[in-house]
């Protein structure tokens, strides 16, 4: 790939930000997604930052020499070794690998099979109730982990509760 | 796992109250499970390969796992302007702070000069030297490595090797200037271990005429040019590495050969690789015999 027009912006990033415009057009257009990509490595917004703009720092210095049409794959190469290295700096690995197990050969209990079978809840709140009611999560802790925001952790827990009322609870009561 | 909150609202309590016991049993059921975050990091396959392959076999095996996982992502909110613009700020002191980077200015003309009469120099003395097909330093412009994307997945996992010295190390010098290779090789394992892979290529294959003969120059530069996404690159200086026969690397280069071959299109040379590092014992037996297997298999 070859930039052709390497004149730098007007700065619309803020008063101390000029990239050439071929970057900042890529930055804006992949960010979201890397930004989200490394949530998901990292499960902390602090770090998933650092994994991005490490991720476009390193698109910005090899930017000549970057195919351009197989973004954001490269972006998220970068951000998956960078999320190995902090895992692997974490030292879980034997904290974790012993004690992995497949699921309990125990059949699931009817809550569990709900849970994970219900038509009526979505993904998202399946996990929602999940990580607050099974793993003791709080709302922010569950919005910390998940990138969703509070007000929506709370929407969703709202409404699989009321869910879990609706087509389970009054089964179980009956 | 933490214990039920003591945080939970009316609406939650009164919700709850007619389940509770069977949430309790949930959560005993789950009390021993990987944490969320270790979970989610292995569905996107950002884990150390010792770490992800348990875990990829634990969620292949659990439903409740997967589906704790399965977050959509159209349920995220977007990304909000000001973390946006934060980061672009982030981005643009990190540049600045290292000068090198900014390539494209016009700053760059005179030591792009200079390195050109350099590369020029080092190119007519090679043609009475020893053969070496890679390119000498020059600006981040002429760094040969080009990191194509990696958009595919693959079936060996590219982790990045801790940094580990030979005792010949300790005690090697350059032959023209006696200058310590300990001392000469610290900037590129710096740039290595920073993670600054660009300039940890660059290094290393400046040290590569001083330093001929390391093992490490050749094996990290390596492993740096596989993390550019330049397996061709890392072919020849693996290839370089593995000729100069070092028993403390035998297995590493051979296992970051096969991931070289196999970033390169070549599953046959990856797994005549892998098979002779499935038969015999090292660290890389164990993985080196599953991927073999499953290279077959494809």
């Amino acid at each position: 790939m070859a930039f052709s027009d390497q004149k730098e912006s007007s700065g619309s990033a803020g008063p101390n930000v000029s990239f050439p415009e071929a970057f900042e057009g890529l930055y804006r257009q992949h960010v979201e997604s890397v930004y989200r990509f490394a949530l998901r490595c990292v499960s902390r917004k602090d770090l998933a930052e650092d994994l991005t703009s490490e991720a476009f720092l390193a698109l910005f210095r090899n930017l000549d020499q970057i195919d351009t049409s197989r973004l954001p794959g490269w972006l998220l190469t970068v951000v998956r070794n960078r999320a190995r290295d902090h895992w692997r700096r974490q030292v879980v690995e034997d904290r974790y690998v012993e004690s992995v197990a497949a699921d309990s050969a125990v059949e699931a209990p009817p809550l569990e099979r709900w849970l994970l079978d219900s038509p009526d809840l979505k993904p998202v709140h399946r996990t929602c109730l999940m990580l607050r009611y099974v793993y003791g999560m709080t709302r922010g802790e569950v919005a910390g982990k998940t990138g969703l925001s509070e007000m929506q952790v709370k929407g969703y827990l709202q409404y699989g509760l009321e869910v879990l009322r609706r087509s389970y609870a009054i089964k179980v009561t009956r | 796992m933490k214990p039920e909150r003591d945080d939970w609202d009316d609406d939650e309590r009164r919700a709850l109250k007619d389940v509770e016991a069977e949430f309790a049993q949930l959560r005993e059921r789950h009390r021993d499970d990987p944490p969320f975050e270790l979970l989610r990091a292995a569905h996107a396959d950002a884990l150390p390969e010792s770490l992800q392959a348990p875990l990829r076999e634990h969620l292949e095996q659990s439903a409740w796992s997967r589906a704790l996982v399965d977050v959509d992502t159209e349920a995220e909110p977007p990304l909000e302007a000001e973390v946006e613009r934060r980061l672009l700020t982030r981005i643009n002191r990190s540049s600045r702070s290292k000068p090198a980077a900014r390539w494209y200015t016009w700053s760059w003309l005179p030591a792009l000069a200079a390195a050109a009469v350099l590369v020029l120099i080092v190119a007519v003395m090679r043609q009475s030297g020893p053969a070496r097909v890679e390119s000498q330093p020059g600006p981040p412009a002429a760094t040969p490595a080009a990191p194509v994307p990696a958009a595919p997945v693959y079936t060996l996992a590219l982790d990045k090797p801790d940094v580990k010295l030979t005792p010949e190390a300790l005690v090697l010098r350059s032959d023209a200037r006696g200058a310590r290779f300990v001392d000469d090789i610290a900037p590129a394992l710096n740039a290595y271990r920073a993670n600054d892979d660009v300039e940890a290529e660059r290094q290393f294959a400046s040290l590569e005429t001083r330093y001929p003969k390391s093992i490490e120059v050749a094996f990290y530069r390596g492993v740096t040019e596989l993390l550019l996404n330049d397996p061709a690159g890392a072919i020849r200086s693996l290839d370089r590495a593995r000729r100069l026969d070092n028993d403390a690397f035998t297995a590493e280069v051979g296992w970051y050969l096969a991931v070289a071959y196999e970033r390169a299109g070549n599953t046959s040379r990856a797994r005549a690789e892998l098979d002779v590092l499935c038969r015999h014992t090292s660290a890389y037996t164990s993985k080196a015999c599953a991927a073999a297997a499953k290279l077959k298999s494809e």
